[in-house]
């Protein structure tokens, strides 16, 4: 008898049924987190290459020493350690000065053993 | 993990509205949990039944005691819907509920709205199967009668 009122109170309760509650609201974060990772990514990788192209455009390379501007030194101080570092500072410079003073200067014939005055007195 | 929650999401609120969460926290519950599920964090074992209830029991105890609050089911709120559409008889259900003590509205809530067996709520409760029986009977003598008296003014 007991058993059958527990059956009876049983299928009783089991008409309830519990209340509706909301949808499963699903937030895509990883798909979300990825795109916002690779946006970030090319940001920063786009952002190093302009970055590196602008210094690359304005940065001059280190000037080497022109003919006249060694020749504005040597001018003044043409002697042999001059020339000795200008020769292992920069070997095609000197050379280039060399060949630039052997056209346009003419050897001195004011000495007394110039082989120039030798000749012209011969 | 979408038709687990649409199979059991609402039972899952309503049990721990018996529990004496309100209805808008025990949903959050819920769906943290099958958030947590669907994210990958935890693997759900081959009977998922029993581990989701005592997963939404082990939350709602923590959300309890970090919010420091005793349980008291709600008087007004409704957690579960009368066949006829009738929210008074809800009511009074609810409140026959209400007056069992809580082990025993617990085990009344698993074994009639979770379609658990006595020994699967004895596993999930951690205790004997006499003791979950026991509680089971006492807790339908006691709505009985209170059912009763509300019919029979």
């Amino acid at each position: 008898m007991q058993q059958h009122d527990e059956d009876d109170l049983e299928r009783y309760l089991k008409k309830f049924q519990p209340r509706a509650i909301r949808q499963l609201e699903v937030r895509r974060q990883t798909g979300n987190s990825w795109l916002r990772r690779m946006a970030a990514v090319v940001v920063v990788f786009a952002g190093s290459i302009s970055i590196w192209y602008a210094q690359r455009k304005t940065a001059k390379p280190p000037e080497k020493p022109t003919i006249q501007a060694v020749r504005s030194i040597t001018n003044i101080h043409m002697s042999t350690p001059v020339l000795t570092k200008l020769a292992l500072d920069d070997s095609k410079a000197f050379d280039a000065l060399l060949t630039n003073e052997s056209q346009t200067e003419l050897p001195s014939m004011q000495g007394e053993q110039s082989a120039l005055r030798v000749l012209a007195n011969d | 993990m979408k038709s687990l929650y649409e199979k059991h999401g609402s039972a899952l609120v309503a049990y721990l509205c018996c529990c004496g969460l309100d209805f808008a926290s025990a949903e959050d519950v819920v769906q943290q949990l099958f958030l947590k599920l669907l994210q990958g964090q935890t693997v759900i074992p081959q009977t998922p039944l029993a581990y989701l209830y005592r997963a939404v029991r082990n939350a709602s105890l923590n959300l309890r005691r970090k919010l420091q609050r005793e349980v008291e089911m709600q008087e007004s709120e409704t957690w579960l819907v009368a066949p006829n559409g009738h929210p008074e008889e809800v009511l009074t259900l609810q409140a026959a509920l209400r007056e069992l003590p809580e082990e025993q509205r617990e085990t009344v809530f698993l074994r009639v709205w979770a379609g658990m067996t006595v020994q699967e709520i004895a596993d999930m409760l951690d205790i004997p199967i006499g003791t979950a029986a026991s509680r089971y009977r006492y807790a339908l003598e006691k709505l009985r009668e209170r059912l009763q008296l509300v019919a029979e003014p």
